[in-house]
């Protein structure tokens, strides 16, 4: 009956030293910068309008913030009352305060939010001295703000806690709640309880993968439900993700009888490790989930229907604005509180047609541009509207549904009616980020607007055409409305900054401008959906600050990206703003086009985001003057295909700053390419920086820039915080054909003996003088006998004196180049030419 | 379990497949050859016993030859790039294209029609010239013979509309035995589209369900070898018959009047064993009865205050209702949901791609057991899953087309699991060739796999989410072999009218209402199998004609009563059974059913599940379970079970949890085994339970608890039963004779462990 004691205590020395490996890697992780945001986040993310909030910002190398900048009218938004450092920083993976870390500044930072304010999300940014900080996000509501009880504390054992029925927190209608989910296990769960009467109607939204916290790499997928009346009553209501907002649910309920109902959300599953944060918007408000029509013309009273609320559907009247675009509109019955989050519609200018009740087939006499709208109420059901088109013009035919929280998946579809001869049949069912004007990340990223269809129609015949509208899966319901608009197409060209390949998150996604200096940025170039000119485009901006020019190239047709430097001029003080980007075609075609950046604001495990911040303006920011600036000497001659060229790199280091410097050029043409980054240690100011370009380079004129950095551990390379980035001056090059072509030809040496390789050249581009010439990739044991040969202007052969040792193995020995150095205007530049053949022979005996 | 019916089959495989064998088969074919007189593996019959047809056909005559010399089998000609140069279609799927390779493919190669006996395909079969296969028939044979007449008879084709077989008959349909030792033989009639029929017992294979009880020879000849049942099989062209073999133990037999049935199962599960003259065991003590059904249906044992009740309890009807309570409980949602779980294959993936994402399969999960918990009818919810549409977020049972190919869609694969999953049929064979030893056919394979040739999936509202959908424009699935389109077939039933309609939808109606007996069959097969370890057909997912049922007249009923009694509320079918005296009979055999292992005349003891098991050691311990990234407090609440789990998982895959790798029943293994043994013995899951976790010892020493009360305790906690008088002097015997409580701890930590380390207590009996 015995047994072995196997069991043995964990070593306490191995404890020990797993934690000393442990500190060390966190140790390395924070020398790196590793997720070194200069905005880490700020919590609470929420304020009542007309109120004054003090929130709590982590940040890095954020030693002097200075103000906020909000994207839109800050009368009507959110101001800076003011920064206050903070003593401590709360760590949300134990509960507890600790002291900020090396690099990291907290601050206490008051928001006051006008009365007025726009509800809902407002985007800003923090200007610091040193730097401008990610996009935040920040929410107003019109209720009361209520912070969860024992929030970053959920593990406590005493009656203030909120972790059952039992122990809900009493909430005061309406209100919203600030909440925090900590990582589990155990799994934390929020109860809130309200008092109803009999047929009294409550909503309750969570707002929380919505706030975004790609600072954080998660979102929180929450549920909701409701139980009640008492603490022991059934389930009344649950909701986990929404057509509305995806992950984020909604919940509105009447009450069957008088009595206390319970609140309970949580995230969804129980194994999310990482700390996540809601509002909950509690209240008896309405909370339509879909309206009908979605949109209608622009300027017009439009009549809709509400949809989605317990106690019915109401009919309301809104009054659409006379620019087109997506119309934010809010909801409030008698008694009603105010809806705190907005539900939108379509304003555009163009008639409005509503399908036909009692038929599939809605004709349509007048002209285009035209919308659509109706609804599938039948599985299986085709929805189709007849209209006529005349040939020759290019129609957008864009459905907006699920991007406007309506259930549908659409697939369309256009085909000439009877009596029209046109073959061609368009076809759309999900689309890209262009058919919404938007640019996303090129990683795995979905948005419910990606379920609308859009499609260009070009129809090669006057007559009809039907389209056809339905839901991919074959599903029905009252909540699957559509609106399809048929738009004139416009040539569209959209410009942002991009981000970097290996991460789905932006760095130096903001304009930093250091007065007496350059900056270079990255700008891709975009061409909207459908749109076939390509340019070549002239860039320009607007909304720049006085004392800062923006100096560009062309963009040629082709191009995707060119780099762009800002020159500021000296002594400006720090200040922030936001600009706009446009091209203008050379050919004056018409182009609409703009900035815009859509970064994801979530980041889940393997780059799945599903938030985005949208946003169609670049922040800029003119900072504290740098402590070095970077020169790039013009070349004097062009970088011939398959040929090297050597530009000349100078750093001046301000007192004070006697570091190194990190420099890269972060934009190229295609078939051109760069060195490893160039370093210049620190006491030297002088480099050289290489480039090459390929054989299949096309001759082109293009502008480049450097741009440089301290080269140090004290800052983040992912994100930027603690970085000061400057860049040279722009300077322009040309790709030319090579001087000469050569053709290294077949030879054979034997062991131990001296032999020759002889090189046919082919005159390109006529020689500045003599060159120097040699050979690459000779075999082991195989040596150029010096002197090596000068190539002259005219010359039509050069031959190479080799020599081999008893050690070149035998054998055959291919892609033999020559490398031919030729001085131009005091430039040094190298090409190499040729592919040849040397055979290693056996000693004759 | 592994079952000696599936080892037999795995022999008849290695038998058909290995059939022409390479060289150093041929080479003991030779010796076999040379000691009997006769060739161990070749098709012989006497020259004078035959009368051939004329003209011979190719596909009834040579054909057939092919089949029966194994010249087709999967490791000579039949294999997928043939044989030394020469290939047949396996099994003889392709009579056309295996007269293309005879005839046309090398004009002249292989049949001389000028000079027959030269033809190489007689000189290889007989051995004549080098062949890997050694000597397939004789010259003497009647094979040989069917070869050489078809030659001489100009090597042609079958005329356009020539009869085929339609199917065949063993006869007599039933064989019984009053004793071992007898032997009968048995008759092969083929029927053919021309009404005619004919004897084809010479040309007929033959193979038994258990060689063990009895064999069936070359020409039909049926021995009995020991008492009990099995079936002889006969396979011609693409069609297998049956016919049970009955062999009595021989003696004076009478069944004892005592023995009452309590319901239907208990009268058709009697009635076989008096047939085979075996007696049922005892039934079983209350003591056995409440642990056996508690983990049965609610997966958990029973505690000491429920055991005090139900042995107190003295009225008649308190074993029923002891069922009912326990269907009611949580534990039987989750059990059902975990079963269904594994063979639905819930596993989830951090990289999404494929619409696996642990969102949705904590969703799907949730939804299944939810339908339990709601006992929704077992054909909606297969009609629910077989329908599937829309996000796997919010429309749970869409996650069917997500969970099961884990990764991409491939109509045919999910054709394939429908088909096990549903109907307990394995079509997989029927791909590539007809089924060997089943009805199914290629045109049967592709028909049911254009169902879902038309399933899509597209990215959702996130990446996360996936949504499937159907194409109603998709093509039909291909034939493989003239990719021809086969229309939407139901298996073994119609082509349905599938115009403008979702084609999974009509075969979900199709499958689950009440008359398609396939579908009835299999769930009822498969809930007999959670409560007897075995199903009336085992494996359960393996149901073709070369596997019947162990008792026909019990599955046909258990089907009907779920299917049309109860409107397929499983529950009442679960109630039936543990009501049942079957059910509740002792595992203590007699000398009559000791060897039985398939009529259910006594209680199968069977190994817990790895998840039930786990928590059972956890709730005799009293100590709290501990899950990786989990809030769980059983490990049967999983939602994928323990696959994330990577404190337990040692536990979970060393017990044999389901690696829902497949739809596979296979995919669990309850066999017990050393490595079990070894980790129970000095594994973490039951020391560090009883060291860090469980005050249950400590707790009862403190309390000054007597030994007596103490080990009895324990043993009701583990074995739901007090310990013997022998049991408990033996314990007590080795208590130290001490007041210190830490020694008094270890002392009794060290009774529960050997407790839980017993075989009475991992296992249901």
């Amino acid at each position: 009956m015995g047994r072995s004691p196997v069991h043995k205590p964990t070593s306490n020395l191995r404890c020990g030293l797993l934690l000393v490996c442990l500190g060390c890697m966190s140790h390395a992780l924070i020398a790196s910068g590793y997720n070194q945001w200069r905005g880490h986040n700020i919590l609470p993310q929420v304020g009542q309008a007309g109120t004054t909030v003090e929130v709590t910002l982590t940040a890095h190398h954020m030693a002097d913030p200075l103000d906020i900048i909000v994207y839109e009218d800050p009368k009507k938004t959110i101001t800076c009352a003011g920064f206050k450092r903070a003593k401590d920083a709360w760590d949300y993976r134990i509960n507890k305060p600790r002291k900020p870390q090396k690099g990291e500044d907290v601050w206490k930072l008051k928001l006051k939010i006008a009365k007025n304010a726009r509800l809902g999300e407002h985007q800003f940014r923090i200007l610091a001295k040193d730097g401008l900080s990610e996009l935040l996000t920040f929410w107003v509501t019109p209720y009361k703000v209520v912070p969860e009880m024992h929030a970053f504390d959920d593990n406590v054992r005493d009656a203030g806690r909120n972790d059952s029925p039992e122990h809900a927190q009493k909430l005061s209608l309406p209100c919203t709640v600030s909440g925090y989910l900590p990582s589990g296990p155990p799994q934390d769960h929020d109860f809130y309880k309200v008092s109803l009467k009999k047929g009294q109607r409550l909503t309750a939204e969570v707002v929380s993968a919505r706030l975004g916290t790609h600072h954080d790499s998660g979102l929180t997928d929450a549920a909701l439900e409701v139980t009640g009346p008492g603490p022991n009553g059934p389930r009344v209501a649950r909701c986990d993700d929404t057509d509305l907002y995806a992950q984020d649910p909604v919940i509105s309920f009447v009450a069957a009888a008088d009595g206390e109902y319970f609140i309970h959300t949580r995230q969804q599953m129980d194994y999310e490790t990482v700390v996540r944060h809601y509002l909950l918007h509690v209240g008896v408000f309405s909370r339509p989930t879909i309206f009908f029509p979605l949109g209608g013309p622009t300027g017009s009273k439009l009549k809709t229907i509400a949809m989605g609320d317990p106690l019915g559907k109401r009919i309301i009247e809104v009054t659409l604005p006379k620019e087109p675009g997506f119309v934010p509109i809010r909801t409030q019955a008698k008694g009603d509180a105010v809806q705190p989050e907005p539900n939108h519609l379509r304003a555009a200018a163009m008639a409005n047609v509503i399908e036909g009740r009692d038929s599939q087939l809605t004709t349509h006499k007048g002209d285009l541009p035209i919308a659509f709208n109706g609804i599938i109420r039948k599985d299986g059901e085709v929805d189709q509207f007849q209209f006529s088109a005349k040939a020759g013009t290019r129609w957008r035919v864009r459905v907006f549904a699920a991007g406007l929280g309506s259930s549908l998946d659409s697939k369309i579809s256009i085909r000439a009616a009877k009596g029209t001869d046109d073959t061609q049949v368009y076809e759309a069912d999900d689309t890209s980020w262009e058919g919404l004007d938007k640019i996303g990340n090129a990683l795995r990223h979905q948005v419910r607007d990606r379920l609308d269809s859009v499609m260009m129609f070009e129809p090669t015949v006057d007559g009809d055409y039907i389209l056809s509208i339905e839901d991919t899966r074959r599903q029905s319901s009252e909540a699957h409305v559509y609106r399809v608009e048929l738009q004139e197409h416009v040539e569209r060209v959209m410009l942002t900054f991009p981000a970097l390949p290996s991460l789905s998150l932006l760095v130096r996604d903001r304009l930093e401008f250091r007065p007496g200096n350059f900056s270079a940025y990255r700008i891709s170039v975009v061409s909207g959906f459908g749109t076939r000119h390509k340019g070549p485009f002239t860039l320009k901006a607007t909304g720049l600050p006085k004392g800062v020019k923006m100096h560009a190239g062309r963009i040629n047709a082709g191009m995707t990206s060119i780099p762009v430097v800002f020159e500021c001029a000296a002594k400006l003080k720090p200040a922030a703003g936001f600009c706009d980007f446009q091209v203008v075609a050379d050919d004056n075609t018409t182009i609409t086009s703009g900035f815009i950046a859509n970064q994801p604001s979530t980041d889940r495990r393997g780059g799945y985001a599903m938030k985005f911040n949208l946003s169609r303006k670049a922040a800029w920011s003119i900072l504290e003057p740098a402590a070095f600036s970077v020169t790039l000497g013009q070349p004097t001659t062009a970088l011939p295909k398959n040929g090297e060229v050597s530009l000349p790199v100078t750093v001046k280091r301000e007192p004070g700053f006697d570091g190194a410097v990190y420099l890269e050029m972060e934009w190229l043409l295609v078939n051109v390419q760069k060195q490893p980054p160039l370093i210049i240690e620190k006491g030297q100011t002088k480099g050289e920086y290489k480039l090459i370009a390929r054989p299949n380079a096309a001759n082109q004129t293009f502008h480049v820039a450097i741009v440089g950095r301290e080269y140090n551990e004290a800052g983040s390379v992912r994100t930027g915080a603690g970085l000061t980035y400057v860049s040279s001056n722009l300077v322009e090059l040309e790709i030319a054909d090579p001087y000469l072509e050569v053709d290294v030809q077949r030879a054979a040496i034997e062991r131990g003996k001296d032999g020759k390789i002889r090189c046919a050249l082919v005159s390109k581009r006529k020689l500045p003088g003599p060159a120097k010439a040699r050979l690459g990739r000779l075999p082991t044991g195989v040596t150029l006998i010096e002197p090596l040969p000068t190539i002259r202007p005219g010359d039509k052969e050069v031959v190479f004196k080799i020599r081999s040792t008893m050690d070149a193995l035998e054998g055959q020995y291919k892609q033999i180049f020559c490398e031919v150095t030729i001085m131009e205007k005091g430039q040094q530049i190298r090409q190499q030419s040729g592919s040849g053949v040397l055979r290693v022979d056996p000693v004759r005996k | 379990m592994k079952t000696s019916l599936s080892l037999l089959l795995s022999l008849v495989c290695v038998i058909l497949l290995l059939g022409c064998g390479g060289p150093s088969t041929a080479d003991e074919t030779d010796k076999g050859q040379a000691a009997e007189g006769t060739p161990a593996n070749t098709a012989q019959t006497a020259a004078a016993d035959f009368h051939l047809p004329s003209p011979i056909s190719f596909k009834n005559d040579v054909m057939p030859v092919f089949m029966r010399a194994n010249c087709n089998s999967g490791s000579c000609h039949g294999a997928a790039s043939g044989k030394d140069g020469f290939m047949l279609s396996l099994f003889g799927y392709d009579p056309e294209g295996d007269y293309y390779r005879i005839m046309e493919k090398y004009v002249g190669r292989r049949v001389n029609i000028a000079e027959p006996e030269k033809s190489l395909l007689l000189q290889k079969a007989i051995g004549a010239v080098a062949h890997t296969g050694g000597e397939c028939v004789t010259p003497e044979s009647k094979y040989y013979a069917i070869l050489k007449q078809w030659i001489e008879e100009g090597a042609k084709p079958d005329p356009e509309g020539a009869a085929e077989p339609i199917g065949i008959a063993l006869e007599p349909d039933r064989f019984q035995f009053e004793t071992p030792n007898g032997q009968q033989t048995a008759k092969v009639i083929a029927t053919y589209s021309d009404k005619s029929t004919r004897d084809i017992t010479d040309m007929a294979l033959y193979l038994t369900s258990n060689e063990g009880i009895t064999t069936i020879g070359e020409h039909g000849e049926v021995t009995a070898k020991q008492s009990g049942e099995a079936h002889v099989f006969a396979r011609f062209d693409k069609f297998t018959a049956g016919a049970p073999v009955t062999i009595l133990p021989g003696g004076s037999f009478t069944w004892p009047a005592e023995t009452k049935p309590r319901n239907y199962i208990d009268e058709l599960v009697f009635a076989k064993l008096e047939k085979l003259q075996i007696l049922p065991s005892e039934p079983c003590s209350d003591e056995h009865f409440l642990r056996r059904v508690s983990l049965d249906i609610a997966a958990r044992l029973p505690t000491i205050e429920e055991q005090d009740a139900f042995l107190a309890d003295t009225t008649a009807d308190k074993r029923d209702r002891t069922i009912d309570r326990l269907l009611d409980e949580p534990g039987y949602a989750a059990l059902q949901a975990a079963k269904w779980g594994e063979i639905l294959r819930i596993y989830t993936d951090t990289n999404p791609g494929s619409g696996t994402a642990m969102k949705a399969g904590w969703n799907y999960y949730y939804w299944l057991r939810e339908q339990f918990e709601e006992n929704q009818p077992i054909n909606r919810l297969a009609g629910q899953l077989v329908e599937g549409n829309g996000s796997n977020f919010r429309d749970p049972a869409s996650n069917f087309y997500t969970m099961l190919p884990q990764g991409k869609l491939d109509p045919a694969k999910l054709g394939e699991d429908t088909a096990q999953i549903f109907l307990g049929v394995r079509t997989q064979c029927a791909m590539c060739h007809n089924h060997p030893f089943d009805r199914w056919t290629m045109d049967d394979y592709y028909g049911w796999t254009s169902f879902f040739t038309g399933v899509r999936r597209k990215a959702g509202s996130e990446a996360r989410e996936h949504y499937t959908y159907v194409d109603l424009k998709a093509e039909p699935a291909k034939h493989l072999m003239d990719e021809r389109p086969m229309p939407h077939t139901f298996l073994g039933g119609e082509s349905p009218d599938i115009t403008n309609r979702d084609p999974r939808r009509v075969l979900a109606d199709w499958l689950t209402q009440p008359e398609n007996d396939m579908f009835r069959r299999n769930i009822a097969n498969r809930l007999w199998h959670q409560f007897f370890g075995r199903g009336v057909i085992e494996p359960v997912d393996d149901v073709r004609i070369s596997n019947p049922a162990s008792n026909e007249e019990l599955l046909a009923e258990l089907g009907r009563r779920l299917a049309v009694d109860y409107a397929f509320d499983q529950k009442k079918l679960i109630r039936d059974i543990c009501q049942s005296r079957v059910y509740q009979l002792s595992a203590s055999a007699n000398d009559s059913n000791r060897s039985d292992d398939r009529q259910f005349s006594h209680a199968n003891v069977r190994r817990l599940r790895a998840d039930v098991l786990y928590d059972a050691i956890h709730d005799s311990m009293a100590s709290e379970s501990r899950f990786r990234r989990s809030t769980a407090k059983r490990a049967l609440d999983l939602f994928e079970g323990g696959r994330r789990d990577s404190f337990n998982q040692y536990f979970f895959q060393t017990f044999g949890q389901a690696t829902r790798e497949s739809v596979c029943t296979c995919d669990e293994n309850t066999e017990a085994n050393i490595a079990q043994a070894l980790h129970l013995i000095n594994g973490t899951t039951i020391e560090m339970g009883l060291t860090r976790y469980s005050t249950l010892v400590k707790d009862m020493v403190e309390g000054k608890q007597e030994p007596d009360a103490i080990v009895t305790t324990l043993y009701r906690r583990t074995l739901c039963r007090t310990p013997s008088k022998t049991e408990h002097d033996a314990v007590l015997s080795k208590k130290p004779d001490t007041t210190d409580h830490r020694k008094l701890r270890q002392f009794y930590n060290d009774v529960l462990w050997a407790l839980l380390n017993s075989s009475e207590f991992s296992h249901n009996h």
